[in-house]
């Protein structure tokens, strides 16, 4: 079988700040359909990464590519065809919901009308369609992620770049998520999907990637991992191969130092 | 309480301190210490600067008194401004805010304690200002202006006594001045209707402010001793009038240790005492103006903190106007989705955001400075027959576009939110021009259009209704043409800059001489011309020329602009002026 050439592809990424390096050699590709999911604990160098992939920090070792061209000479066409949901709903507190969206497809030379059919939609969709003339500065963290989601989909890119798109997000939103996420892989899109919550990798990805201090640990369908650490869940995988704590017997001496008095 | 006031006390002072109108990278401590000993530098230079013509010319007690009137006057009017200047500068960080009420409501604090803690915040903030403010001036000055008449150590006390609590009174009764304002207004419209005057009342003040500074400096709100003597300040100089109660003030406190009890009778002692009845007149005026403003202020900021503020949406009214404008500019300034983008997110960040609409508002209010100079007095008298309307007026709109682009300027190098700039990274399109031709647009649209035709009234009744007609025209032609290089030879796209450089303030009268000879030169060329229809259109013509001129020159020149998001360069490096 001839698999699709991957839409993106990391070259033995490395990055250092001051000498101390947060990710250390790290490749990956992320082809057509594929929603890659892409794990680690807190500081692992996951959000590093992801800014690298987007083009927005320079790596200090090592290439992206963007349908084999080098991000690096070739920016424009990676811009042209990403959407990202960055990790921090950072937005212009003096634009509205609606005036930010516009801004975006503006910017990303959508016609008037398509624009503002699109617009319409996913701020329905996104229930956002009452606070669309609302400050952004007043959003919630929740309603400020979906704006960055529906921001990510106003050009119908080709990659999407999910920074842990679900955090602040209500139950029903963050389903629609995952579903979105499906729908969006199988009509072709490929998917970078960095997560902290395992069970929705699990359900979403195709394909899943472990980070610990910055090295890649593991690289591969959740399926095989599984099979490969005997493990049930990719839970069990994910202690097996970064986890070097118990989390039960962390989480008694958490309750515990909270629990002093006097 | 105390315990949990200390940290709430902190939390709102970082508030504060945290101004991104100076840069948005810069170290907390490094923003305080910056504007504390700007604040404090500036008074003591002014303080020597107004001390050199006691050296100069040695007075009898009597014309010394005379003379320390005028500078009292200057330094307090000076310290109110400046200190209403830096309230306003914090309006929004006032009150509490719906942000404030967002992340510290859920935790267990009352609201009273969070409102005593904002309200202790904001208490010490202006007592901070008010002290880096008047403390030198008020010390200085009495021990320089008396050197020449030695009025012993005991009555030199008591003048640096007398001018320190009315300065700080001045001080504290023009921060007091702008919180009774605010939250009277906020308290009579509502949290609905202050939201959406808010920023407009916040720019008018600025404007305000720093049009009487400019026209307090240049002399033109009148000399203390005119103020003073007989009969009072006349209705043009109301402007002073504040300041006046807290000079009245000083001299009922301290005036008379100049003047000691055995020196002789002249006509300089006789004018100056023949004022103190007025003087405490005024003094209790200010007195009584400063208690009111404390009262109203404190009752209004109570009243309207007794709930937290909550976000509101925007009213279906002012959304249909919205739409209404948009959909006009659509059609008639921004027709590409690129202009688009660059029209309206200018607009926005210089109408909404706050330090763009502060640089706004200072370039405005030094327009407004201009023309009252231009226009004050006799300056509106028509010229006699055959005799040319004089060059001031002819240049004054040069002068105002320039002040206005460099306001413009300023608001484009300063981020409008520096965390949200990856938006413009990742969106950033192929083609700049088109994002350029709407920011520009914006900038005579919004900015240069207005104030051309603010000045039109003025022109038509001494140029006639044609002359001033084509005067307008010359006027945005200049606007236009002094946008090219603020646009072109930026490294950054507007509004997303990582930091503010600070320049070099050194070339600062280099560039002010420029703009003279550049605006004087420009009215002669333009007044000759204006004799004929053909020399009005062959100096048009050519303005248009030297636009075009300039923008290919400027084309082939310019490096690309990208919105790369780099870090700050170090604060050494910046101080250095090795940044570029």
């Amino acid at each position: 079988m001839v698999s699709n050439p991957p839409v993106l592809e990391a070259r033995h990424l490395s990055r250092r700040f001051f000498g101390i390096s947060v990710v250390h050699d790290v490749s990956l590709l992320v082809r057509p359909g594929d929603v890659v999911g892409y794990l680690g604990p807190n500081g692992s160098g996951k959000t590093t990464t992801l800014r690298m992939l987007t083009g927005q920090l320079a790596p200090s070792e090592g290439q992206v590519l963007f349908c084999d061209r080098d991000i690096d000479t070739h920016p424009l066409e990676l811009r042209r065809r990403l959407g990202y949901v960055p990790e921090e709903p950072q937005l212009y507190p003096f634009l509205s919901g609606v005036e930010f969206l516009r801004l975006v497809g503006q910017l990303r030379q959508i016609p008037h009308s398509l624009l503002e059919r699109k617009i319409a939609g996913l701020m329905e969709l996104f229930g956002l369609a009452d606070a669309s003339d609302q400050d952004v500065g007043s959003y919630s963290k929740g309603m400020k992620q979906k704006l960055l989601i529906g921001g990510a989909l106003l050009h119908d890119p080709d990659l999407l770049i999910f920074d842990e798109p679900e955090s602040g997000l209500d139950v029903t939103t963050a389903l629609v998520l995952r579903h979105l996420v499906r729908a969006l892989a199988a009509r072709g899109k490929a998917v970078l999907y960095s997560s902290h919550i395992l069970e929705v990798v699990e359900k979403v990805c195709t394909k899943v990637i472990v980070l610990h201090r910055g090295r890649i640990v593991a690289d591969d369908s959740v399926a095989h991992l599984r099979e490969l650490l005997s493990r049930d869940s990719l839970e069990g995988v994910f202690k097996e191969l970064v986890l070097k704590i118990d989390p039960e017997t962390t989480a008694n001496d958490i309750a515990d130092v909270a629990a002093l008095r006097g | 309480m105390a315990q949990l006031t200390r940290p709430l006390l902190r939390h709102f002072m970082r508030r504060l301190v945290d101004n991104d109108l100076l840069s948005a990278h810069a170290d907390r401590h490094e923003s305080l210490a910056f504007w504390a000993g700007a604040m404090a530098a500036g008074s003591g230079f002014l303080t020597m600067l107004l001390a050199q013509k006691y050296y100069l010319a040695f007075g009898s007690p009597g014309q010394t008194a005379l003379m320390i009137l005028e500078d009292k006057f200057l330094l307090i009017a000076l310290a109110m401004i400046v200190m209403a200047l830096a309230t306003v500068a914090q309006w929004d960080a006032l009150a509490l805010d719906a942000r404030d009420a967002a992340i510290l409501s859920p935790l267990p604090i009352r609201t009273r304690e969070l409102v005593a803690a904002k309200a202790a915040a904001i208490g010490l903030f202006s007592a901070g200002a008010a002290m880096a403010l008047t403390l030198a001036p008020s010390v200085l000055h009495p021990i320089f202006a008396t050197t020449g008449i030695r009025i012993g150590l005991v009555n030199t006390a008591r003048l640096i006594g007398a001018q320190l609590v009315a300065s700080i009174l001045a001080a504290a009764f023009a921060f007091l001045a702008v919180l009774a304002w605010r939250e009277s207004l906020r308290l009579v419209l509502g949290q609905r209707g202050f939201a959406r005057i808010s920023g407009m009342v916040q720019a008018l003040l600025v404007l305000g402010l720093v049009t009487s500074f400019l026209l307090i400096v240049g002399g033109a709100a009148g000399s203390a001793t005119s103020l003073t003597g007989a009969g009072g300040p006349k209705a043009g100089s109301r402007l002073a009038l504040p300041a006046l109660w807290f000079l009245g003030l000083a001299e009922t406190l301290g005036g008379n240790a100049i003047i000691p009890a055995n020196a002789i009778d002249d006509n300089a002692i006789r004018a100056y005492t023949s004022r103190q009845p007025r003087f405490r007149q005024l003094a209790r005026t200010g007195l009584l103006a400063t208690g009111v403003a404390g009262a109203v202020g404190a009752v209004a900021y109570a009243w309207n903190s007794r709930r937290l503020p909550q976000p509101l949406p925007r009213s279906r009214r002012r959304r249909r106007l919205r739409d209404a404008s948009r959909r006009v500019a659509n059609l008639l300034v921004a027709r590409t989705a690129l202009q688009r983008a660059g029209f309206f997110f200018t607009l926005h960040a210089l109408t909404r955001s706050a330090p763009q609409r502060i640089a706004l508002s200072v370039a405005l209010a030094v327009a407004v400075a201009l023309t009252a100079a231009t226009f004050g007095g006799s300056g509106l008298a028509p010229p006699l027959e055959e005799e040319p309307v004089r060059l001031s007026v002819w240049a004054l709109q040069t002068f105002i576009m320039m002040a206005m682009m460099v306001g413009v300027r300023h608001a484009m190098a300063v981020p409008a939110e520096l965390r949200a700039n990856w938006i413009f990274h990742q969106c950033w399109p192929e083609d700049l021009r088109a994002f350029t031709t709407g920011v520009r647009r914006t900038a005579l649209v919004v900015v240069a259009l207005p104030a051309v035709l603010g000045l039109l009234p003025f022109h038509a009744y001494l140029l006639g209704g044609g002359t001033a007609l084509f005067h307008s025209l010359i006027g945005v032609l200049i606007a236009r043409l002094l946008l090219t290089p603020i646009l072109s030879g930026r490294r950054m796209p507007p509004f997303i800059s990582s930091y503010v450089s600070r320049g070099n303030l050194k070339l600062a009268p280099l560039h002010l001489l420029g703009a003279a000879i550049f605006a004087l030169s420009l009215a002669g060329l333009e007044r000759a011309s204006s004799a004929s229809l053909r020399g009005g259109a062959m100096f048009a013509i050519g303005l248009v020329l030297v636009i075009v001129g300039i923008e290919i020159v400027q084309m082939r020149r310019a490096a690309p602009i990208s919105p790369e998001i780099a870090d700050a360069p170090d604060a050494s490096l910046q101080t250095l002026g090795l940044t570029g």
